[in-house]
């Protein structure tokens, strides 16, 4: 019998071998167009062949083939929206949990400090107890104000927004261990958790963003105005800033840091506040760092020091040691201390005595967020 | 290499088939053993001179063997090779096993334990090293011609579709196929059907089975909730089954490609209503391996009840220890021996004779809680394991576990893998196969643009695929490790 032409067997020939010689063609050719990389990583080099060691080299060449696939960019981002938008789901769990109202949460460190499934051993308490005992009394000694803070995350704040089966799972939190061995040492405590919840249900905006696990300007400012505040009860000169100070204009942008990390960075929008001082409140001015950086850390993140233009001596001095989330906080403090120096130090909070000894500042903060108390405990100096 | 990576699929499948069709028919099978040595040294350049070592002391054997078959002469080099072969598979893959446990019974008694071997298994050893043996028993019970050319048997042994996790193809199946095959636009188009089919089952219902299969055995014993575990479980039966016949599929595909026809491997087995009968659609391949060179040689069911239980419980011996050199593959291969030999021994009233659906209640159940043993570490942490299946689990299941199963992908895909592995989704297409081949004499067009909507949409499934591979890093194969 005469067999037919099946057409459907040659076209899924000619498909099949198109699709599986397409990243090839691509590489060489770039028929489509590229798309930028959005991880942030550095992407496996091609390996070196090396006939004398050839075990490693499939293992290293997959690495760098996948890293440099033709379409890789082009699968990421199709993966994600696919998750996102058919699946309604995260893209990647482990980093990101998306809550109600399209609300990203941070899931490392953030989730099980929320749910406070690790707590402080004894041993940890005892290192934070000793470490802190020292920086008090080094503080006594220079006559300097001090405090510690802590930011909340931003599921201590909006737990409203998380899905049902995120509980809490204990009475108490890493975050209540520590501050109660802070206060115990007579250290003056800023729990900042208390005041943005106490200012969320007064505000009529939010106060953090939802695509992103810090807070926006409006927390940032809110918790400003409680430090500036506290700061001020002992010394009376600080000025601390009120909202009809600004003109406080919204502004849409896109995605934040968790968008990102879920590729939806340009699909999801937030809302940025821009704060611009009245005309009556002085402007300050930039200094450049004379200090050493960590390594592997850029200066710009480092070191920001900032004087008043008129350089005004009945104002005080304040230096804040922070993380990501003190870079929201500058504009209100530059404006309120004749000096205000801000030092991210990769996340060591360190005490920075060569700096203190060089700033010579009047109050000193130590401003840590609630799910990197760990690496505070475990990146102090112990003396 | 795996058929799951993006290096085979998108640089070694593509080079490999167009070469092979480029260069001249008699050319075909050096290529291909040649292809064969590349894709196997991938997984580990040293482990291919253990490979070819194999290839070559098994020809020698061969042909002595082949000089005169039957003979006295013939089965001393067939002991000879068999026992060669088992003493390959005993170093590399049981010497560990075999030292830990002499340390324990020394350490017991005092004495000083020997040192750690530090083998490492080398890959696709177990599937390589059977289809050896087939050779050799083949050619001495005259079942196949002996293989003068020591690059065809190459071929035989490490022919890349098969090589690192099956189907065992026995000798006499495909020596003929060796020597002489053709392949055609139906048969080609056939193999990329088969082989999409297998990737789709192993990267998208295999791989998302697993995960919730992982996060389940992983969890530590007072974290895992008895929903969490029942899940857990029911998601790794799917997983194997998804994982292990995808591969196979891809395996066969692959196979027709080239012109090769392998045997099938898996038919439906989770539908099965005894224990005999899943080891009839389970791995079919390895079963008919030990049916026809172990439980037959031993006697089988010929020399009286008594008899044949023995051999049942040393054939699920070796099937376990061929799985893994662990105490719980052992226990998993007794568990299926003791039902088998219940089964046997009810003379076929159990469970024959009980209402349908509890035949196959009864058959899942047994399978299902062999499976934990199969993928439990230890028998420790499968009796743990148990334990939380049957209500001393968790009270609180942690957030991965909602995060990964509350969503609209692993719903799917658990839905389809349920009807998939229970055969109602090859019911319904089946009907519409039927209902297509009655059509396609008289309305070819029409059938013809059917099934050009399936291959767009089977093209469509391999991007799908490669989305998921690329973008995930979980993608282990379970049974690269065999």
């Amino acid at each position: 019998m005469k067999r037919r032409f099946v057409f459907s067997d040659y076209l899924l020939t000619i498909l099949f071998i198109l699709v599986i010689s397409s990243a090839e063609i691509q590489q060489w050719f770039k028929i489509l167009p590229e798309m930028p990389n959005q991880e942030n990583r550095a992407l496996n080099p091609m390996p070196g062949f090396n006939p004398a060691r050839l075990d490693p080299f499939p293992r290293l060449f997959e690495a760098y083939y996948n890293d440099h696939f033709a379409f890789r960019n082009q699968f990421m981002k199709l993966y994600a929206d696919m998750n996102f938008k058919v699946y309604n789901k995260c893209p990647y769990p482990d980093q990101v949990l998306i809550g109600h109202n399209q609300n990203l949460f941070m899931v490392p460190k953030e989730l099980d400090t929320y749910q406070r499934t690790t707590l402080f051993t004894n041993n940890e308490l005892d290192r934070i107890r000793s470490e802190f005992s020292y920086r008090k009394k080094y503080f006594e000694n220079k006559g300097i104000d001090y405090y510690v803070a802590v930011c909340p995350i931003k599921y201590s704040i909006y737990p409203e927004y998380l899905p049902w089966y995120v509980q809490v799972r204990d009475t108490i939190s890493r975050t209540d261990q520590f501050l109660d061995v802070i206060s115990g040492l007579g250290i003056e405590v800023i729990d900042l958790r208390k005041v943005l919840l106490a200012a969320k249900d007064s505000a009529s905006r939010e106060l953090f963003m939802a695509t992103d696990n810090h807070w926006n300007e409006i927390g940032a400012f809110v918790a400003y105005q409680n430090i500036a505040a506290r700061i001020a009860r002992k010394i009376p000169g600080v000025r601390v800033l009120q909202a009809n100070d600004y003109t406080i204009r919204p502004k849409r942008r896109n995605g934040g840091n968790l968008a990102h990390i879920i590729n939806m960075h340009e699909e999801m929008q937030d809302v940025q506040y821009t704060f611009t001082l009245r005309k009556s409140v002085k402007i300050s001015s930039i200094t450049p760092c004379p200090y050493k950086v960590p390594d592997n850390f850029e200066e710009i993140n480092f070191f920001k020091g900032y004087y008043m233009q008129d350089n005004n001596q009945n104002l005080p001095r304040i230096m804040i040691v922070h993380d990501s989330f003190g870079k929201f906080i500058h504009a209100y403090f530059r404006d309120s201390f004749s000096r205000s120096v801000f030092i991210w130090d990769k996340w060591q909070y360190k005490l920075n005595e060569p700096i203190v000894d060089a700033e010579k500042p009047d109050v000193y903060i130590s401003m840590t967020l609630e799910s990197l108390l760990p690496g505070l405990a475990n990146n102090c100096e112990f003396h | 290499m795996l058929f799951s990576s993006p290096v085979f699929l998108f640089v070694f499948l593509p080079v490999v088939l167009c070469l092979y069709f480029l260069i001249g028919k008699k050319l075909r099978n050096y290529f291909l053993f040649l292809s064969s040595l590349v894709f196997f040294a991938w997984g580990g350049v040293s482990y291919s001179i253990l490979l070819i070592l194999s290839i070559f002391f098994n020809y020698l054997i061969g042909r002595g063997i082949g000089k005169n078959p039957g003979s006295r002469a013939s089965s001393k080099y067939l002991g000879f090779g068999v026992f060669l072969n088992l003493i390959f598979l005993g170093i590399f893959k049981y010497a560990n096993f075999v030292v830990e446990n002499l340390n324990g019974i020394l350490e017991v008694l005092s004495y000083k334990p020997f040192g750690d071997p530090g083998i490492i298994l080398p890959v696709g050893i177990s599937f390589y090293t059977f289809q050896a043996m087939s050779y050799l028993i083949d050619v001495y019970r005259k079942e196949a011609e002996v293989q003068k050319n020591p690059l065809n048997l190459g071929l035989y042994i490490a022919l890349f579709p098969q090589l690192i996790a099956g189907p065992i193809v026995r000798y006499h199946d495909i020596a003929r196929q060796i020597q002489r095959r053709t392949v055609d636009s139906a048969g080609f188009a056939y193999g990329i059907r088969r082989f999409v089919i297998g990737l789709a089952k192993k990267v998208l219902l295999g791989n998302t089975m697993g995960s919730i299969a992982d996060l389940a055995f992983n969890s530590p014993a007072d974290q895992l909730s008895t929903p969490l575990a029942w899940l857990g479980l029911v998601s790794y039966a799917l997983h194997i089954y998804f994982d292990f016949s995808g591969y196979s599929d891809m395996a066969i595909g692959l196979g027709r490609m080239f012109g090769f026809t392998f045997l099938e491997n898996f038919n439906y087995p989770y539908i099965s209503r005894s224990v005999k009968e899943f080891w009839r659609r389970w791995h079919i391949s390895l079963s008919t391996w030990f049916r026809d060179y172990l439980y037959v040689p031993l006697g089988g069911n010929r020399k009286g009840s008594g008899r044949t239980y023995l051999n049942l419980i040393i054939v699920f011996f070796i099937t376990g220890l061929w799985h893994g050199a662990a105490w719980n593959f052992v226990l998993w291969g007794f568990l299926h021996g003791f039902f088998l030999i219940a089964e046997r021994a009810g003379d076929g009233r159990f469970p024959g004779k009980l209402w349908r659906p509890l035949q196959h209640i009864y058959t899942t159940f047994v399978v299902l809680m062999a499976w934990v043993l199969f993928r439990a570490d230890s028998p420790g942490s499968a009796w743990n394991y148990y334990g939380a299946l049957f209500g001393n689990g968790a009270l609180q299941n942690n957030f991965a576990v909602y995060s990964k199963v509350l969503n609209f992908e692993f719903l799917l895909f658990f839905i389809i893998g349920l009807l998939s592995a229970t055969g109602i989704i090859l019911k319904v297409t089946g009907l519409l196969e039927a209902k297509i081949s009655v059509m396609k004499e008289r309305y070819f067009a029409v059938t013809e643009i059917y099934r050009a909507f399936q291959a767009i949409f089977l093209v469509g499934i391999f991007i799908l695929c490669s989305v998921y591979l690329i973008t995930n890093t979980y993608n282990p194969f379970i049974y690269y490790r065999f």
